[in-house]
């Protein structure tokens, strides 16, 4: 007995020791239980409940498994009705799209946490402003903090149970000191975060070894003719690297909501929406993910190997 | 000299006072004392892009006059620009203590820590209005109503009229007793609709306040010909005094029909059935025949306030 314990110890010590170096040596794609060099990708629809426009051009994806991640701004008009999906829905993999914009103009929203707690974070009409600079010349930490626990402590109370945080218009990627906040939450309550934009020292020093974040971030910026846009997705899939890659699509029907929302807007508007959707529902696109090899995964899977023990 | 001023006075006073008491509204409003007015009035305006232009489209085809805004709804900034640019729109605000639909909510427009008898527990207002008239408190309506208001100025709506979502403020004496008080403290006209017409509540009517005699609003489904039907013997029953016809209008499209999924009532069809029939010639032909004189909330407002 008095030998056995000293044995378990350092039996244990070994193997936190193995786990700790197995995750900053092995590849994210090993972590995922797939071979060293394999090709992943997240399929990832943006917006969720923005407009039912967008809402079911998206649950559409999901249900046919054109795409197989997606992530819902809780401030949106139609966050109820995304919810209801996800209700109905357990295995869809929905995250949190943080938000601290309200780009359109004719259709806007506020935050979660009360206005008078978070007054640094609003226009004076009372709504989130248009820009992503105006968030980053004006949000006060502090008050970032207490909007973005708001929207996740909202969506776990209305019955989501998301399986990763992102940041609607890279609003949260901008400074380290946002970016640092924004980790460090999504690890308080165990979710996995993307990131996408320059990786700095800074922002690197900001992430710890278990942290899984892709290596490739994908997204049509320009607006570009139909066939374009199927050869800027196909060219994507052609070129994927090994390891972790993340396509963000935006995913509604032209119809006359998503017209009104996105009016005046002439890239993300409710034209390219619906490209985005003709592609990614497209033969020509699932075959060329097959064709080239590519395997899809999801945060979930990420949200496991990060925490396996829930 | 100062007496006389101060008597003369004192008996203008009584007699704009007795006027308010003794004269119709077809009088206070210019019209022959026996005078069949109407309003003609789009409720839900902000609800859905849908509802805001099927609106917009009908107040410019008449005859519709009148409208309301939904300030926590939103598509109200949409509204906004519309009465930015048609500054004559009879345009109110529709008075928001409820969120009714399955799947798409709002909460009120004060913040949330302020008037947390209002609003259940995702955040959004209550669907029922006897939840408001159980939960509610005063003081957080008064709160709630002010912020609506006050929004309103501030992105450039200036209201001519207030009135209930739902019926939500008329329900109960302590109710309409803030409603009422916050709408004379703008010098805003205000709709009152007696459905069970309490002594308690009507005690809290003034002698200078104008309400409707009669307000009209389909509660039914039914029909193309048994909504024509309903619309064209509302306007050969007309008698003399104020009457307001409550409308809802909307495209039967995608946008609203999954605005209102799930109800049976004022669904999609609904609304585009009263644009269809509202907006016809066949029903404006009928307000002719029936010389009746459309009025606004506007000439309301300027007869209850005739200094702003």
């Amino acid at each position: 007995m008095s030998i056995v314990r000293p044995i378990l110890h350092s039996i244990l010590a070994i193997l936190l020791v193995t786990s700790t170096l197995s995750a900053q040596t092995r590849t994210i794609a090993e972590r995922l239980g797939h071979p060293r060099d394999a090709r992943l990708l997240i399929l990832h629809a943006d917006d969720l409940g923005v407009a039912h426009s967008e809402n079911a051009a998206s649950f559409d994806a999901l249900d046919r498994g054109a795409i197989n991640s997606a992530s819902v701004m809780m401030p949106t008009p139609w966050v109820t009705e995304v919810v209801e999906y996800a209700k109905k829905n357990p295995g869809a993999d929905i995250g949190i799209h943080l938000t601290f914009t309200s780009e359109w103009k004719t259709y806007r929203w506020g935050g979660v946490a009360p206005r008078d707690q978070v007054p640094s974070l609003y226009d004076p009409d009372g709504t989130l402003p248009q820009l992503t600079k105006t968030f980053v010349a004006r949000a006060k930490l502090d008050e970032v903090e207490k909007e973005l626990r708001a929207q996740v402590e909202l969506a776990y109370a209305v019955g989501l149970r998301p399986t990763h945080l992102d940041s609607h218009m890279t609003a949260l990627f901008s400074t380290p000191e946002l970016f640092r906040m924004y980790a460090d939450v999504a690890r308080s309550y165990r979710l996995p975060f993307t990131f996408y934009g320059t990786l700095t020292p800074q922002i690197r020093a900001a992430l710890t070894e278990n942290d899984i974040i892709p290596s490739a971030v994908i997204m049509a910026e320009e607006a570009k003719s139909r066939e374009e846009w199927m050869r800027f997705y196909i060219d994507a899939i052609r070129n994927l690297k090994p390891g972790l890659s993340e396509i963000l699509v935006h995913l509604g029907y032209d119809d006359a909501e998503l017209r009104a929302v996105t009016a005046g807007y002439d890239v993300f508007e409710a034209k390219w929406r619906q490209r985005d959707y003709d592609v990614m529902t497209s033969p020509e696109f699932q075959k060329a993910l097959k064709d080239n090899g590519v395997v899809l995964v999801t945060w979930r899977e990420i949200q496991k190997a990060m925490y396996p023990t829930p | 000299m100062r007496q006389l001023v101060l008597s003369t006075l004192a008996s203008l006073l009584i007699v704009s006072t007795l006027d308010a008491q003794t004269r119709t509204i077809a009088e206070r409003l210019g019209h022959p004392k026996d005078a069949k007015l109407l309003i003609l009035h789009a409720d839900d305006i902000g609800v859905a892009h849908s509802e805001n232009i099927a609106t917009f489209d009908a107040l410019a085809k008449g005859p519709v006059n009148s409208g309301s805004i939904m300030m926590p709804t939103p598509w109200v900034t949409e509204v906004a620009e519309y009465a930015k640019s048609h500054p004559n729109a009879d345009l109110g605000l529709h008075l928001t203590m409820n969120a009714e639909w399955n799947t798409y909510r709002w909460g009120g427009v004060a913040p949330h820590d302020k008037t947390p008898s209002l609003h259940d527990a995702d955040g959004t207002l209550p669907r029922s209005t006897d939840t408001v008239a159980k939960r509610a408190r005063l003081d957080e309506v008064e709160t709630e109503l002010r912020a609506q208001i006050d929004r309103a100025y501030a992105i450039g709506i200036k209201p001519t009229h207030v009135d209930s979502h739902m019926y939500a403020l008329y329900g109960t004496p302590g109710l309409f007793r803030t409603y009422t008080r916050v709408a004379r403290s703008y010098k805003l006209p205000f709709l009152a609709v007696f459905d069970s017409p309490t002594a308690a509540i009507r005690a809290e009517l003034m002698p200078n306040d104008i309400v409707p005699d009669k307000v009209i609003m389909r509660l039914e489904k039914g029909t193309p010909a048994e909504w024509r039907k309903y619309y064209l013997d509302a306007i050969r029953d007309m008698k003399p005094g104020l009457t307001v016809i409550l409308v809802h209008l909307g495209y039967d499209d995608a946008e609203l029909r999954a605005v209102t999924t799930g109800w049976d009532s004022w669904g999609a069809d609904w609304r585009q059935r009263d644009y269809d029939f509202i907006t016809s010639p066949e029903f404006k032909q009928e307000l002719k025949d029936n010389n009746v004189v459309m009025v606004t909330w506007r000439d309301i407002q300027k007869a209850m306030y005739p200094t702003p």
